[in-house]
């Protein structure tokens, strides 16, 4: 590979996800919405809350995937990529609980509505992946921390997804928009336009996030090699 | 060896073990009767009779908190030279099989005894009686396949009694929900069609998640 | 290690979460966002996130420093 393509592929994808961030941001404060007499201007949050859950339940996958890789191939580099994402996904679901809270006050009236299913549920799964971090402070043998944390991540991924997707179509209400709980969108709330910009801001800020999680990666594997030359000597 | 003959032979010292032994049992079974008659203090003595909501919700969470207690010595208070031994002749999948079979019939009882002290204090107020049971036979499975495999990842972790909480009771919310669901459907009286798709959903975590924990058990690995 | 970097990561939550909630709770506040049809809201949406992303730089900032550190040894 020639160092022209080396550069294409180290910087693309993140000038990709600059340019949608900054269009989407941008194009979703004064681009026109559909009036609607409960959320009038909060509308616009699709581009800005929406987008994070999305964020979190990709990176949350990506972070499934790799402790899948783990348990087939146990390197040190599968397990860093693995507890990587899945600590971006759960900030970005923070963010995305925090902001929903804000949206919240404005549309229902309370930061805290618990009658709706979708706050339960990922309220739950938060706690789930906030558990996966308690396990991994506590088990003091690196190999034996990776390998168990894998498995509680494949383990517990089933009950986050019916947390998340299935719970709230089955409780058959909810205060969120889109046919009883469902995650997608509501055709009537969103037009063809807003929904351009939300898919545009989704992939920014998905790739926003896997961008800090491979610098994240990238300084423990760092941390990681010094140890063990310190060792070495 | 065959799978189930070894399962059934794991069954077996179980069983024994548990037999032998019979105060943990019997701890078990003050603490879901200590547990029924603390509800009764709390609610029944004021209301004649108390909602079939409130009635549900007691019931199911007495149950959850005695599985906690009854499944986390599964795998935590094995003598560990023992274990090793013994698992050296069997494989994996038939310790984990063994354990959530075990675990399945132990919470059955827990669940019928709780019923039973129910049944003196706050009365039953259940209308569809199979699909009650129906509901406590899958909600028996389901609690103690999940406990199970939670059981065996604590156990690897330093102060394990409290991370088996931790980590098990976020997994188990999403079927825990759909059993209080259906039972409270079971408990209104309504059909089977009413509930069909809880069931399915139900029987499909269940499987999903024994398969896991036969296939995710033996990357835990017994040795210490 | 690993124990610090949880510890920060949780007091940054904490302190977040408890200034949303000064912010949600205050009623006059809220009337003023309220106005122009809620568009303020989307404005604070937009800072939090950004908020969100910086102190995650700044506790990776931290994880770097530790290496230097590291390497000055």
């Amino acid at each position: 590979m020639n160092a022209k393509d080396k550069f294409i592929q180290n910087y693309s994808w993140k000038i990709l996800s600059f340019l949608c961030v900054v269009i989407a941001y941008t194009v979703g404060l004064v681009m026109k919405v559909p009036n609607d007499a409960k959320l009038n201007e909060t509308i616009r949050n699709l581009y800005y809350h929406v987008p994070m859950w999305f964020g979190m339940t990709i990176l949350l996958i990506v972070s499934l995937v790799y402790a899948i890789k783990y348990l087939s191939k146990p390197t040190a580099e599968n397990d860093f990529y693995s507890s990587g994402f899945a600590t971006t996904g759960v900030v970005y679901g923070i963010l995305g609980i925090i902001t929903g809270m804000f949206w919240g006050a404005y549309a229902w009236g309370t930061p805290w509505e618990m009658k709706d299913p979708k706050m339960i549920g990922v309220s739950i799964g938060m706690i789930l992946y906030l558990a996966y971090f308690v396990l991994r402070g506590g088990i003091a043998d690196t190999q034996q921390r990776a390998r168990i944390s894998a498995v509680y991540n494949v383990f517990a991924f089933p009950s986050f997804i019916a947390l998340i997707y299935i719970m709230p179509r089955l409780a058959g209400f909810s205060l969120h928009p889109g046919k009883e709980g469902n995650p997608g969108l509501n055709p009537k709330d969103a037009d063809a336009q807003m929904r351009i910009v939300f898919y545009i801001s989704t992939v920014g800020v998905t790739l926003l996030g896997v961008w800090i999680t491979l610098l994240q990666i990238r300084i423990k594997k760092i941390l990681f090699n010094l140890e063990n030359q310190q060792h070495n000597i | 060896m065959q799978l189930y003959k070894q399962i059934f032979i794991l069954l077996n010292k179980e069983w024994l073990l548990e037999w032998r032994q019979r105060n943990t049992l019997n701890g078990l079974l003050l603490y879901v009767a200590c547990a029924v008659f603390i509800c009764y203090l709390g609610i029944g003595m004021k209301l004649e009779k108390i909602s079939p909501g409130i009635w549900n919700a007691l019931f199911w969470i007495i149950i959850l908190f005695a599985s906690v207690n009854a499944v986390s010595k599964s795998f935590l208070l094995e003598r560990k030279g023992l274990s090793i031994y013994m698992y050296t002749l069997v494989r994996p999948q038939a310790v984990i099989l063994s354990k959530i079979i075990y675990n399945a019939l132990l919470m059955l009882i827990i669940a019928l005894v709780a019923l039973i002290f129910y049944s003196l204090v706050l009365g039953i107020p259940v209308q569809n009686k199979s699909a009650f049971i129906l509901t406590m036979v899958l909600g028996a499975v389901a609690i103690s396949s999940v406990f199970t495999m939670i059981a065996a990842i604590a156990a690897k972790a330093e102060n394990s009694f409290t991370l088996m909480a931790v980590l098990g009771i976020p997994v188990v919310i999403p079927l825990f929900l759909l059993v209080l669901r259906l039972s409270k459907n079971a408990i209104d009286g309504l059909s089977y069609s009413v509930s069909v798709q809880d069931f399915a959903m139900l029987i499909a975590l269940n499987a999903i998640y024994v398969a896991l924990s036969v296939i995710l058990f033996p990357f835990i690995g017994v040795n210490h | 290690m690993i124990r610090l970097q949880k510890k920060s990561l949780l007091t940054w939550l904490l302190s977040v979460i408890a200034l949303i909630q000064t912010f949600a709770q205050n009623s006059s506040t809220e009337g003023a966002l309220r106005r122009q049809g809620g568009i303020y809201i989307v404005i604070i949406i937009i800072a939090i996130i950004l908020t969100g992303l910086y102190v995650f730089l700044f506790l990776l900032e931290r994880k770097i420093k530790r290496i230097e550190k590291h390497l000055n040894k």
